[in-house]
């Protein structure tokens, strides 16, 4: 799962996501790209897995692990940012 | 959702036969007693289930004493590793199989480690065959036990069973005592031959709703005098050996359903391998960047089995599912496990690639036109799901 973010004055302009992997992981990156375009990095940093899960109408179990790829994708890509405006 | 189903997964189960759920119904509400009573009304369910035995043991080539119903294919493989492993304790405890089985003899023989047993999992080539000589050579004076399957589920792979049958034959001379030799025959009925001296075995697994019977019923072959302990205590029907009230519709329409699909397999085999062989011909085609899995000959009529680079093989099978198409996969997310398939590893496919794969297995109501829909479908599905892939080389 790759996710690319377009900050701009602390707000995320624009987001894609690029992922492989089965019908659930597909959704949640791309419900996730949806929830953050347009708000603050500070905002999206509050997101959590079962916020993605609870806006696709609920996972499966077996499935919640998706929502966690999706969530973890979105810390590092924060995290990333926060890296190359420091340094 | 498309209105119709092309149902392209008969590897995992068929559809039950008119003809097979015609020979059943009287058996529920009509000749429903139990065998095993005194009165007519039961005597006439006695006499189906006997002579649903005659019908199998004709096919298989062994005595009607020698075959036993069960619940399915996952109860005659555990029943058959359990049965005999446990029988010939005292001759020793090695027992060997393979890498791909089914996971109801690979789970039954992990499960049987637990009680001092040893396993030999035997690799296989990319193609997924067993080689007769690997068979041999794993062989000791502790080994009482061979299991090897018939074809495989997942690419279709026939195993050379009649070959590795001579390899055991001949070790069992030089030890001096037997060395059972069971397969799984779950695939292979319908499509192969499955006389028991031809394939020189003396354990058989069926399982009924792989060959347009009910699901829920079974047949295990048993040889006459091999060492067996029974999994299943009770009362006294398959000669004590599995105990349990008849399954009497089950066992009459398995037994309706292997006679119409042994008449009809010729036909039957022609009618699959001809659509196979359509896919495996015009998907390489139509999509770039894809594999077949499994051996170009040895390989079961109706089975094709493809990996698709960058792409992964549950969201193949929803966007399928999404125009009317059912298919499987050996992709991680469709497996419970999480674990991609173990048949495909062995083989050798890496694990990115075994993501990816796909797996379609025709049957005999399916027709060209149905293969012509897949045809055209599946190219856009991999297409676009490559467009959201992160691996797709951008440099196509």
């Amino acid at each position: 799962m790759r996710l690319y973010l377009k900050i701009k004055d602390d707000t995320i302009e624009d987001v894609r996501f690029q992922t492989v992997g089965c019908g659930a992981a597909i959704a949640a990156s791309s419900m996730l790209t949806v929830m953050i375009k347009g708000i603050s990095t500070g905002e999206a940093e509050k997101l959590t897995n079962q916020a993605v899960a609870e806006a696709l109408g609920g996972l499966p179990p077996t499935k919640m692990h998706c929502s966690m790829l999706a969530a973890d994708a979105l810390h590092n890509a924060l995290e990333d940012y926060r890296k190359r405006s420091a340094g | 959702m498309a209105e119709r189903t092309i149902y392209m997964d008969h590897a995992a189960t068929t559809p039950v036969h008119p003809k097979v759920l015609e020979a059943m119904l009287p058996y529920f509400s009509e000749k429903y007693g139990n065998p095993s009573s005194i009165y007519s009304l039961a005597q006439e369910a006695s006499k189906a289930v006997d002579d649903s035995r005659e019908t199998v043991a004709n096919i298989l080539g062994c005595r009607a004493n020698e075959v036993i119903f069960t619940s399915g294919g996952s109860e005659s493989d555990n029943t058959a590793l359990k049965g005999v492993a446990l029988a010939c304790r005292q001759w020793g405890n090695h027992v060997i199989t393979s890498s791909i089985e089914h996971h109801a003899v690979l789970h039954t023989c992990q499960y049987l480690e637990n009680f001092g047993f040893e396993i030999t999992y035997l690799p296989v080539d990319s193609y997924g065959l067993v080689n007769p000589s690997e068979v041999e050579k794993a062989i000791t004076d502790r080994t009482t036990m061979v299991s090897i399957m018939l074809a495989n589920n997942e690419v279709g792979t026939i195993e050379p069973i009649s070959e590795i049958s001579k390899v055991v034959r001949a070790r069992e001379k030089r030890l001096g005592r037997s060395i059972v030799f069971h397969t799984d025959a779950v695939q292979g009925a319908g499509a192969l031959d499955l006389n028991v001296d031809q394939l020189g075995i003396d354990l058989l697994s069926l399982s009924s709703h792989k060959f347009y019977g009910p699901k829920g019923v079974g047949v295990l072959y048993l040889r006459r005098g091999t060492p067996f302990m029974p999994q299943q205590s009770g009362g006294s029907q398959e000669r004590y050996r599995r105990a349990g009230t008849e399954n009497v519709p089950g066992i009459v329409g398995t037994a309706t359903a292997l006679k119409l699909a042994v008449e009809h397999m010729k036909s039957n085999n022609a009618h699959c391998r001809k659509l196979r062989d359509r896919l495996v011909t015009e998907i390489p085609k139509r999509i770039p960047n894809v594999r077949l899995n499994g051996h170009p000959s040895l390989s079961l009529p109706n089975n094709a089995n493809f990996s698709f680079e960058f792409v992964e093989g549950e969201s193949i099978l929803l966007g399928l599912d999404l125009v009317g198409v059912a298919a499987s996969s050996g992709s991680a997310c469709t497996s419970a496990s999480l674990e991609p398939s173990h048949v495909l590893l062995a083989m050798g496919v890496p694990p990115e690639i075994a993501h990816g794969s796909l797996r379609l297995t025709v049957g005999i109501y399916n027709s060209a036109e149905d293969i012509e829909y897949v045809l055209t479908v599946l190219p856009g599905i991999v297409e676009r799901l490559r467009a959201l892939s992160p691996l797709t080389s951008s440099s196509s």
